[in-house]
C-alpha cells in the first residue's frame, strides 16, 4: 500500500508541474511501478497533534550563538547583499566588511587582505567553505580563482572579525571567513545563467538539483572567463563543477557530502620578459568533503568531518636563450601540487541549562609536492594536531561567559596553546557589550620553512641563481587580540556593530635577502622578525526600515606601530580608512536598484614596490524579477568601477570600468 | 479501523464545496434546530462522555470539567464515560435507560464513532481539531440529530494576531499547505488580510516535497506559520521544518506546547484542562439557557502563548513576555471565537 500511494502521489505532482526531465522520468518509472491505483486514504488529523510530545530538534548545543553573544566581531553578508553588490568574484564581496581590501595581483589572483599585513597570498586570513579550510598549505592563503563554487549556491558569509582559533583552527588570525553553502534542497528543479560584458567577460552556470527530505541533491556547473586588467596577460578561462547531497539516514542524523573541480588556464607572464614572458598557468583544484552530524538523547551532539582538498598548478617554462649563459634556456619549473586531508571531531554537550561545552579534535597531513621551490622531487608532509574546547556559560540572562583555548601540535613548528576569553553583557535589551581577549598563530606555510629554490646555467644543472633558501625552524606567528565592542539595536530595522581593538602581532614571518654564492650573489631567507601593533575601531550600521529599502555602512579607522623589520613595510600596508556603504531599493513592479561605494586610503601591499593612492570605487546594479512561462527569472545589469579607471594592487596596474548583463532563470 | 479511513475516505471525495460552505452549514444546521432540542428537566440531565482511550490528556480534560460542573455534578447532572470501544459495543444506552440528554465527545477518534452511529441525542464533540470535524459532519450530517463543536485548534485570526503583536517587523508570512490543510487557505489569506499581513502560500502532496517547498516560502517571508495536515504536516516532519527554517534563519510559529518545546519560536494553543474548562461552561450554560440550545461550533475561549527563548535570543528576536502577548489575544478574543 504505502508504494502505489507514493506512486499515486509522484504521477499527480507532475501532471500538476508539467516539467522537468527528472519528473518525466519519474512519472516513467512510477507508471511501471505501481501498482492497480486504489483509493487513498485520507486520515483525519487527530488531537494527539496538538498533544503529543516532540523531540527537542533545536537543542542547546545545535542553536547557532547569536551576534550578540559571540565571543568576537561578525559580519553577515546574506543572499540579498551578495546579489545588491553586484560582485561576479567571490573575493569582492569581502569589500563589504569593515576593515577588508580587495585588489587583483592579475584577473584571476585576488588578493585580500584584512587591517593590511596583505600580500597577494592573504596568507593572515582563514577561509571555510562549509567547514572546510581552502587554505592552501603550499603558498599558503586563498587562491580565490581556483575555489570550485559558484556564487548563485552560496546561502551567506560570516566574517569574523578578529582571530578565532578555538572555533575555527589555525590560522584563524585576523580574520575568519565562513562561507556557508545552500543546501542542497534549497534549490529544486533547475537554474540557469548566463553573463556577457566587457572585457571579453562570458559566465555560464547551470544547476539541478533533486530529491526529497530524505536524501537532496545539487549538481552545479559552469564556466568564467575575462580578460584580467586587459593590457596584460591576465585571462582566465576557468571550468568547475560541484555536487552536494544532503541525507537524513535516520531522525537523529545529518549527513553531508561535496565534492568540486576546478581547472583552466590563466595567463601569467609580461610581454618582454625573459624568464616570465606570456604563458598559460593550468589549475586544477578539487576536493571532497563529508560531514556527519548526530543527535543524542540527551540533547548533545556529535560532528565528525573529513576532507581532501588537491590543488595543482603545471606551469613550465624555458626562458628564452639568455646571452650571459652562452644562449643556455634555463628550465623554470613551477609545477606545485599540494594536498590536505584533514579529519575533525566535534562534541557539543549541554551541562545544565547555562553551560554548553563545544571540544574537538582534528588531525591534518598537508602534503606538497613543489620541485621548483623546495629543492627535491620528493613530497614534503607536514602533520598537525589539534584540540579545542570552549564553554559557553550564561552566567545570567544577561551575561555570558565565552572561554576556552585551542592546543595544537605541528611538525614544523611544535606545540602552541591559543586561548581566549570574552564576555558580552546585555545591559538593557537589544544593547550589549563585550569584552574580549583572544590569541591565535599562523603557522608557517611550507614555503616559509623549506624554501629551496633554484635555477640552472647548463645542462648538468650547475648553479645560476637560487632565488630561494629557508633555513628553517621557523615559530609560528602570535596574535593577542583585545576588543571591546557594543552591539546596539535601536530599532528593529537599525542595528550597530562598534568595536575598538588592539591586536598586537609578534614573530611575524618576514623574507630577507642573504648573501650566497650564486650569480647575483644573494638570495632570500624567511624569519620571524616582525612586530606590530594595529589599534583602531570599527563601525558597522544596518538599517533595513523595510523590506524593499536596506542600507548597509561599513567603516574601519586602523593605525599600525610597527619595526618594518627586513624592509616589510608593514605600516605602509594598512590603510587609515576603509568605507563601504550599499544602498538597496525594490521599486515595484519586479525592479530592483542598488549601489555600492567603497573607499579605501593609501596602502601598499607587501610584495610590491610602490603603493596604491587613495580609492574610491562606485557599483552600480539594476534588476528585474519577471515570469518566463513556468519560470522565475531575473535580468541584471551592472556597471562596476563607474569612477573610472584606478589602481588595486599595484599602481602599474590599472582597473578599468566594467559593465556586463546577466540573465538567470530558474524552473522546477 | 480500515473499514473506517475508506468510508471517511469516500466523504473527501465527495466533498468538493469550499469549507466556509461547509462551516455555514455547520453553524446552520447547529443553531437553527436548537429550538427543537431541549434536555429533559435538570435533575435527570444524563451526559455520556465518549472518548478514546484513557490517555493524560482525556483525563485532564474530564477532571476540570467535573472541577467546573462542581456541585451540579451529580445532584442535577448525571456524568457517564464511555470509551470508543465501549461505545461501539453497547451503543450510547445505558441497560435499563433511555438516550443519554447529550453526548460529549473528546477527540477526533470520539467524535467519528459517535457521528457514524448516528444516534439520535444531541452530540457536543468537543478537542478535536476543526478540520476533522468539517470532514465528519459533511458526511453525516443529514441523518444525525443535533451536534456543535468545540476545537482544539486556534482560530486562524488569533494565530496571525498573534504574529502580528510578538513580531511586529515580521510582516511576511509563509505557509505550507498539504492536501488536508490546502482547505483553509482561503480562510488564511483573509486571516492575514484582517491582521496586516503578507501571506505566501506553498501547496505540496507529498512530504518529500516538504523541504524545497519550505525553502521557497522562506525566501521571501518572515516566519513560518506551522499549519498541520495529517499527510505532510504534522509532528514526524517537525525535525525537517524546524531544521530548514533554522538554517534559514526564519522563526517558526507552531501550535502546540511540545512544538515550541522542540524548537518552534512560539505558539498559542489550549491545554486539555482550558478544554474542559470551556467545556464544563458550556454545559451549565445550556443547562440555564431557556431554550437549553446548542452553543455554534466555536474555538477555545482559553487558550496559552508559549515563547521559546532559546530559540528568540539564538535568533535575535525580541518577541515580549508570553503572558502580555496573551493577555493582549484576549482582549480580542471574544469575537475571534466564534468562526
Amino acid at each position: 500500500m504505502p508504494e502505489s500511494r507514493t506512486a499515486v502521489l509522484e504521477i499527480a505532482g507532475t501532471i500538476r508541474r508539467r516539467t522537468s526531465l527528472i519528473r518525466a522520468i519519474g512519472l516513467l518509472l512510477a507508471v511501471i511501478t505501481a501498482s492497480p491505483v486504489r483509493a487513498e486514504e485520507q486520515p483525519l488529523l487527530s488531537e494527539q497533534e496538538f498533544l503529543a510530545e516532540l523531540p527537542v530538534v533545536l537543542t542547546a548545543s545545535r542553536l547557532a550563538q547569536p551576534v550578540d553573544e559571540s565571543p568576537a566581531a561578525v559580519t553577515v553578508i546574506d543572499r540579498q547583499m551578495i546579489d545588491a553588490s553586484g560582485a561576479r568574484n567571490l573575493s569582492e564581496i569581502l569589500r563589504l566588511v569593515p576593515g577588508f581590501q580587495v585588489g587583483f595581483e592579475s584577473g584571476h589572483r585576488h588578493v585580500v587582505g584584512y587591517h593590511g599585513l596583505a600580500d597577494q597570498y592573504s596568507r593572515r586570513l582563514q577561509v571555510l567553505i562549509d567547514g572546510r579550510s581552502v587554505y592552501l598549505p603550499s603558498f599558503g592563503g586563498v587562491s580565490w580563482s581556483d575555489l570550485p563554487v559558484s556564487l548563485d549556491d552560496i546561502e551567506r558569509i560570516e566574517v569574523i572579525r578578529g582571530p578565532n582559533a578555538v572555533t575555527y583552527g589555525a590560522n584563524s588570525f585576523l580574520a575568519i571567513i565562513n562561507i556557508t553553502t545552500r543546501h542542497s534542497a534549497a534549490d529544486r528543479g533547475g537554474f540557469v545563467r548566463a553573463t556577457a560584458g566587457s572585457n571579453d567577460i562570458r559566465d555560464g552556470v547551470l544547476r539541478m538539483a533533486s530529491g526529497d527530505s530524505d536524501v537532496s541533491y545539487r549538481l552545479t556547473t559552469g564556466y568564467q572567463q575575462d580578460n584580467g586588467y586587459g593590457l596584460r596577460n591576465d585571462s582566465r578561462r576557468i571550468s568547475f563543477m560541484n555536487g552536494r547531497m544532503d541525507a537524513r539516514p535516520g531522525v537523529r542524523d545529518d549527513v553531508e557530502f561535496q565534492f568540486g573541480y576546478n581547472e583552466g588556464p590563466r595567463g601569467r607572464g609580461y610581454a618582454g620578459s625573459v624568464d616570465n614572458f606570456p604563458h598559460d598557468q593550468e589549475i586544477t583544484s578539487r576536493f571532497q568533503h563529508v560531514r556527519w552530524r548526530h543527535r543524542l538523547d540527551s540533547g548533545d551532539e556529535i560532528a565528525v568531518q573529513f576532507y581532501y582538498n588537491h590543488h595543482e598548478s603545471d606551469e613550465q617554462v624555458l626562458t628564452l636563450p639568455i646571452a650571459l649563459l652562452g644562449g643556455f634556456q634555463v628550465p623554470v619549473n613551477y609545477d606545485v601540487k599540494s594536498e590536505r586531508y584533514d579529519a575533525e571531531l566535534q562534541h557539543t554537550v549541554g551541562l545544565g541549562e547555562t553551560i554548553r561545552l563545544a571540544w574537538g579534535a582534528g588531525a591534518r597531513l598537508d602534503r606538497v609536492e613543489w620541485p621548483g621551490f623546495l629543492g627535491s622531487a620528493e613530497p614534503l608532509d607536514n602533520h598537525y594536531y589539534r584540540l579545542f574546547a570552549n564553554i559557553e556559560w550564561h552566567a545570567t540572562p544577561q551575561l555570558v561567559l565565552n572561554t576556552g583555548a585551542m592546543f595544537e601540535d605541528s611538525e614544523i613548528t611544535g606545540r602552541d596553546l591559543s586561548p581566549r576569553l570574552a564576555v558580552n553583557y546585555q545591559f538593557t535589551p537589544g544593547h550589549t557589550l563585550r569584552a574580549g581577549i583572544s590569541s591565535a598563530t599562523r603557522q608557517p606555510v611550507l614555503l616559509e620553512e623549506k624554501a629551496n629554490a633554484r635555477f640552472c646555467f647548463n645542462a648538468a644543472c650547475s648553479l645560476f641563481d637560487q632565488t630561494y633558501y629557508s633555513t628553517g625552524n621557523l615559530d609560528p606567528e602570535r596574535i593577542v587580540a583585545s576588543e571591546l565592542g557594543y552591539l546596539g539595536r535601536f530599532t528593529p530595522a537599525l542595528t550597530l556593530d562598534l568595536r575598538v581593538f588592539r591586536d598586537e602581532l609578534q614573530k611575524l614571518i618576514a623574507v630577507y635577502s642573504v648573501p650566497y654564492a650564486d650569480y647575483d650573489g644573494n638570495t632570500r631567507n624567511f624569519r620571524n622578525s616582525g612586530k606590530a601593533m594595529l589599534t583602531g575601531s570599527e563601525l558597522q550600521v544596518n538599517f533595513q526600515p523595510a523590506h524593499d529599502t536596506r542600507v548597509i555602512l561599513g567603516y574601519a579607522n586602523v593605525l599600525i606601530d610597527s619595526n618594518d623589520a627586513d624592509r616589510t613595510l608593514y605600516s605602509k600596508s594598512v590603510p587609515r580608512n576603509t568605507v563601504s556603504l550599499v544602498a538597496l531599493q525594490e521599486l515595484g513592479a519586479g525592479w530592483q536598484a542598488s549601489s555600492a561605494f567603497y573607499y579605501l586610503d593609501r596602502m601598499k601591499y607587501l610584495d610590491v614596490s610602490n603603493p596604491v593612492g587613495a580609492q574610491r570605487r562606485l557599483d552600480l546594479r539594476l534588476a528585474r524579477r519577471f515570469r518566463l512561462a513556468d519560470s522565475e527569472a531575473e535580468a541584471a545589469i551592472v556597471l562596476q568601477n563607474m569612477l573610472g579607471p584606478q589602481a588595486t594592487y599595484n599602481p602599474a596596474y590599472i582597473a578599468d570600468r566594467v559593465g556586463y548583463f546577466t540573465v538567470n532563470l530558474r524552473f522546477r | 479501523m480500515k473499514t473506517e479511513h475508506t468510508n471517511l475516505d469516500g466523504v473527501h471525495r465527495m466533498c468538493t464545496t469550499g469549507w466556509i460552505d461547509t462551516v455555514r452549514r455547520i453553524v446552520a444546521l447547529a443553531v437553527l434546530p436548537g429550538a427543537l432540542f431541549s434536555l429533559p428537566s435538570a435533575a435527570g440531565t444524563d451526559v455520556l462522555v465518549v472518548h478514546a482511550e484513557q490517555n493524560v490528556a482525556h483525563e485532564q480534560v474530564l477532571s476540570t470539567l467535573r472541577a467546573t460542573l462542581a456541585d451540579r455534578h451529580g445532584n442535577q447532572l448525571k456524568l457517564r464515560v464511555k470509551t470508543g470501544a465501549e461505545f461501539s459495543q453497547s451503543g450510547p444506552r445505558e441497560t435499563g435507560s433511555g438516550l443519554p440528554s447529550l453526548i460529549i465527545t473528546l477527540g477526533t477518534d470520539a467524535a467519528a464513532t459517535v457521528l457514524r452511529h448516528r444516534v439520535s441525542a444531541p452530540t457536543y464533540c468537543t478537542f478535536l481539531p476543526q478540520s476533522a470535524y468539517a470532514a465528519l459532519t459533511n458526511d453525516s450530517n443529514e441523518k444525525h440529530a443535533q451536534h456543535t463543536a468545540l476545537y482544539l485548534d486556534q482560530p486562524l485570526a488569533r494565530q496571525m494576531r498573534l504574529i502580528r503583536l510578538a513580531l511586529p517587523t515580521r510582516t511576511r508570512v509563509g505557509v505550507v499547505l498539504g492536501p488536508e490543510s490546502r482547505k483553509s487557505e482561503r480562510d488564511l489569506r483573509q486571516a492575514a488580510v484582517s491582521a496586516g499581513l503578507v501571506l505566501r502560500v506553498e501547496h505540496i502532496v507529498d512530504e518529500k516535497q516538504l523541504v524545497s517547498a519550505l525553502h521557497r516560502t522562506m525566501d521571501s517571508t518572515d516566519v513560518l506559520l506551522a499549519v498541520p495536515d495529517p499527510l505532510v504536516f504534522n509532528r514526524n516532519t517537525a525535525q525537517s521544518v524546524l531544521l530548514t527554517t533554522y538554517r534559514l534563519g526564519k522563526p517558526v510559529a507552531g501550535y502546540s506546547h511540545a512544538y515550541v518545546t522542540a524548537g518552534a519560536l512560539l505558539a498559542v494553543y489550549s491545554t486539555p484542562a482550558q478544554i474542559g474548562r470551556q467545556i464544563g461552561e458550556d454545559l451549565l450554560a445550556m443547562l440555564d439557557s431557556p431554550g437549553r440550545t446548542l452553543p455554534a461550533p466555536a474555538y477555545p475561549r482559553y487558550f496559552s502563548v508559549d515563547i521559546n527563548d532559546r530559540i528568540a535570543r539564538s535568533l535575535r528576536i525580541e518577541t515580549g513576555q508570553a503572558g502580555d502577548l496573551m493577555r493582549q489575544l484576549a482582549d480580542k478574543s471574544t469575537e475571534n471565537s466564534h468562526e
